[in-house]
């Protein structure tokens, strides 16, 4: 089917007023609203130009568009330009279209000339009614078109609903008399529904249906019945099948009603034929003769039926007879009248002699030569020839007479292919030592097992020689895996006991370093410093000399080395509080320095700091602390000079048992709990920026 | 019916026993317990596993490179069933095992005595160091000679490394041919006589 003629494609056409609407608010969507009168005037211009060049198009457009989408009937094929002549009225509807077309080219005058007055217009304001008007005035035409534009839309509604029909396809028309059976007959033979009634004019418009012949698809029409009367009388319903059969190169279905039940006598119905005979002037043509089940063909009277012969001899038609009660005789007139159709299609087509050529250059026709006169015939085995024979029973038989199936085993090991017949129901082992015996089994196995034994005992015999030359190498004296490790474990032991005589003496070392008094003197003597060498005597005197400590460390070692691990401990036990002493009594002497520096050395701001220091302590702790607040508090050292230890004033025992009690409260109240708890930033910035990775929520 | 070898463990999966996965490639996994199919669906590595043949395998702990392995393979060529093959091979498959567990256990031994000799090689190494502290004479003599022999086998190598670098040397200096450069090398050439001699006078 050509698309040409598929009209459910026209689009929906607005009435005037959604079509003004449509294109204003198109308008007003598409051009730049922002206008002030401050503007320059040319730009003013050019605004309100644009608004009515862009009304004029988007009209035009709209116009054009319902304009091209209804068919044009000189263009379409002639059944339907009458078709619609016939349902529309040819010069309403040409009329209407050019009403539309007349607008179109009016809306184009009236925006022409309101840009030409536009160019006159000296403010925003004169510009502005100019476009006003312009507008309006394009929307009163549009709205003049009314009528025409609900006109075109009933046609297009009516348009979408026509049957189908391809002019140019295989087609079958079934016409007559008004209830002669033509609908019944399109439903019998077609997938399409036709509605059937008991009385006249039931079909008023064309119907399609199709169906299949000879594996293609073939139309056929149904027709609203024809009343015998001249042209001119003719209603609308009658007028569409007249133009179907006028127009449509097909074959035509006469149908005629022998039983005269329609109203109608047969001489009336062969009256209407002749009638309208002219309209299928040499097309394929077969007489259908309906309702066979109520008259019989061979009842009716002679001159009737001498009547229906002479017809179709005179124009050369088939005659049939046909049941749609009873279903006889449908298939005939389908084939017979399929037949007669593409004979005639062909032979027309075969007078042209453009098509027949195409036709012919796409033929041809080959025929296979003989090669040779070798008889080459079907090769089939003897066997198959004669057949196979088997006597006695067969399997089924046996299984029947051995318990049936299930019970009876099928012994497949008959078919077997075995060397030796004897091994065929040989049971063997799947499974020898925990292996697959599939897995070994192997045509060469005796040879490979023979190889490899022999490879194994090559093996063995050079393993054996290799072992008597390792025994042959070893010189190991006699000395076992055991007396190594006895061994090791003796010297370990020794070594640790060196390394921990090595960190003993590390503080050792490190004051070996120390410079003799007797240097230090020297050398601040070299400097031109004085040295109160008694007082630094005397601070020497309190140590023991270096060569004392070391001799004496040297003795503990050698004690540690003859006796055994376990005096060990106490060693260091001894040692430890022998540092212990030291370290405490060098220490305290340099917090005193620190101290003394501190003071002397900064002047007020350190002062200062001693002041706060001294705020946050109680007069107890104050007096307890006294001696060391006497000393840190005493001049600056004079340079040169040694400091000496002060006299320490004796503190009341009393005093004593207070500022413990003090220092006891205060150890509780100045630790931190939970009232100090302080949180430095409530959002930090590294928490609330940036995505979160997988399983991050501390950090991103 | 076959014995097929679990997938993940190497074990032997009697029929009627384990499971069998048939992934959508028909590839089929066979497994001997719950456990290995567990570990296979969670992807672990049997090679990675240390109670698996896989891994035992892969680290040298089994024999996996020998004749008699070459015995029990899946034949993919079908034999038809001869009689007498079929107790040959019965018959050989009982040899086969024998040679086999014997060759295996040899391997054992000889993987442990190379371990057994390293460790001896460890302690020794170790009181090489330290030979002054042991007390026992007759072990502190042996590893004074051990102490010796590894000295002179350094020594030995030394001076092979050396005489490489020397003849290196000597081929780009005779390119040279400048006879300071010529001096040099006579001095080095008595240098590394005179260690020759010292290393000799020492082992006598």
């Amino acid at each position: 089917m050509s698309a040409a003629y598929n009209f459910k494609q026209i689009q929906k056409i607005p009435d005037a007023n959604e079509l003004i609407d449509i294109t204003l608010s198109k308008t007003q969507r598409k051009t730049p609203t922002e206008i002030h009168a401050n503007f320059k005037i040319s730009r003013i211009r050019k605004f309100y130009m644009r608004k009515i060049k862009y009304m004029q198009e988007a009209v035009n457009e709209k116009l054009t568009g319902i304009v091209d989408g209804f068919p044009k009937l000189n263009d379409i094929h002639p059944f339907y330009a009458d078709l619609m002549n016939i349902l529309y009225d040819k010069d309403h509807y040409k009329l209407a279209l050019g009403h539309v077309n007349k607008a179109k080219s009016i809306v184009d005058n009236v925006a022409n000339d309101y840009v030409r007055l536009l160019k006159y217009a000296d403010s925003l304001y004169r510009a502005k009614q100019l476009k006003r008007a312009a507008l309006g005035r394009q929307c009163t035409l549009m709205k003049k078109l009314k009528s025409s534009l609900s006109y075109l839309e009933e046609v297009r509604k009516h348009l979408a609903r026509l049957p189908q029909i391809d002019p140019n396809q295989r087609t079958l028309i079934v016409t007559g008399y008004p209830n002669v059976g033509k609908s019944s007959f399109m439903n019998n033979v077609t997938d399409a529904n036709v509605d059937v009634q008991p009385y006249a004019f039931t079909t008023q418009s064309l119907y399609v249906g199709h169906t299949d012949y000879k594996y293609a698809r073939w139309q056929v029409i149904d027709t609203p019945g024809i009343l015998d009367h001249p042209l001119d009388e003719r209603n609308t319903i009658e007028m569409q099948s007249i133009t179907a059969l006028a127009h449509l190169n097909a074959c035509i279905l006469y149908f005629i009603d022998i039983s005269e039940t329609c109203g109608y006598t047969i001489e009336q119905q062969i009256s209407l034929f002749k009638n309208i005979k002219p309209l299928f002037q040499s097309k394929p043509l077969v007489i259908v003769l309906t309702k066979i089940d109520l008259v019989k063909y061979g009842e009716l009277d002679k001159q009737t039926k001498d009547m229906i012969e002479k017809l179709a001899k005179e124009h050369n038609a088939y005659l049939i007879q046909m049941s749609n009660q009873s279903g006889d005789g449908i298939s005939d007139v389908k084939q017979k009248a399929c037949d007669i159709l593409l004979d005639y299609r062909l032979t027309q087509k075969a007078k042209d002699p453009k098509k027949t050529e195409a036709l012919m250059n796409r033929l041809h026709i080959t025929q296979p030569k003989k090669r040779d006169n070798i008889d080459r015939p079907a090769i089939i085995p003897d066997t198959v020839k004669q057949g196979l024979k088997k006597t006695g029973p067969t399997i089924k038989d046996l299984q029947e007479e051995f318990g049936g199936a299930g019970n009876f085993y099928i012994p497949v090991e008959e078919h077997y292919q075995l060397e030796d017949e004897e091994w065929k129901f040989d049971r063997w082992p799947e499974f020898y030592l925990g292996k697959n015996v599939m897995d070994y089994y192997d045509p060469d196995i005796e040879e490979k097992l023979q190889k490899l034994e022999e490879e194994e005992d090559k093996l063995l015999k050079m393993e054996s020689n290799e072992n008597d030359l390792m025994e042959d190498e070893e010189n190991s004296d006699g000395i076992t895996y055991d007396d190594l490790k006895k061994a090791l474990k003796e010297v370990r032991g020794k070594k640790a006991i060196f390394k921990l005589n090595h960190k003993l003496k590390k503080n050792l070392r490190a004051r070996s370093k120390n410079k003799k008094l007797s240097d230090l003197e020297e050398h601040l003597e070299k400097k031109g410093i004085q040295v109160n060498k008694e007082s630094l005597r005397q601070r020497v005197k309190q140590r023991k000399s270096i060569g004392d400590l070391e001799g004496n460390q040297d003795k503990l070692f050698n004690k540690a080395l003859d006796s055994d691990g376990s005096e060990d401990d106490m060693m260091d036990v001894d040692d430890d509080k022998r540092v212990g002493r030291k370290r405490k009594r060098s220490m305290s002497m340099s917090d005193d320095y620190d101290e003394v520096d501190q003071v002397s050395g900064r002047g007020k701001s350190t002062k200062q700091s001693s002041g706060k220091k001294m705020r946050s302590l109680t007069p107890a702790q104050l007096k307890i602390t006294a001696s060391s607040k006497v000393r840190s508090m005493s001049k600056a050292r004079r340079e040169g000079s040694v400091p000496q230890p002060h006299p320490t004033r004796v503190v009341p025992e009393e005093q004593i048992r207070l500022a413990k009690k003090i220092n006891k409260r205060f150890k509780h109240t100045l630790n931190i709990n939970e009232a100090d708890r302080h949180i430095p930033i409530k959002k930090p910035k590294h928490l609330y920026t940036g995505k979160r990775s997988n399983g991050k929520t501390d950090r991103r | 019916m076959r014995i097929d070898i679990c997938y993940f463990c190497s074990a032997k999966v009697y029929p009627g026993h384990g499971v069998m996965f048939v992934r959508n490639d028909s590839k089929t996994f066979r497994f001997c317990s719950s456990k290995c199919n567990r570990l296979f669906k969670a992807k672990k590595n049997p090679r990675k596993l240390k109670w698996t043949k896989a891994y035992r395998a892969a680290h040298g702990k089994e024999m996996t490179v020998d004749s008699v392995l070459e015995f029990e393979q899946r034949r993919n060529v079908p034999t038809r069933y001869n009689r007498t093959l079929m107790v040959k091979t019965i018959q050989a498959m009982k040899k086969i095992d024998e040679i086999k567990t014997k060759r295996q256990e040899r391997f054992f031994a000889r993987r442990m005595a190379k371990a057994e000799a390293k460790k001896k090689q460890d302690v020794e190494n170790e009181l090489l160091t330290h030979s002054g502290l042991i007390s026992d004479s007759k072990i502190k003599s042996y590893i004074e000679r051990k102490k010796e022999e590894k000295r002179l086998k350094d020594l030995a190598k030394f001076q092979q490394q050396n005489k490489k670098s020397m003849s290196k040397d000597m081929d780009m200096l005779e390119d040279n041919e400048s006879d300071e450069e010529m001096e040099i090398v006579e001095k080095i050439k008595n240098k590394k006589g005179n260690k020759k001699t010292k290393a000799i006078k020492k082992k006598l």
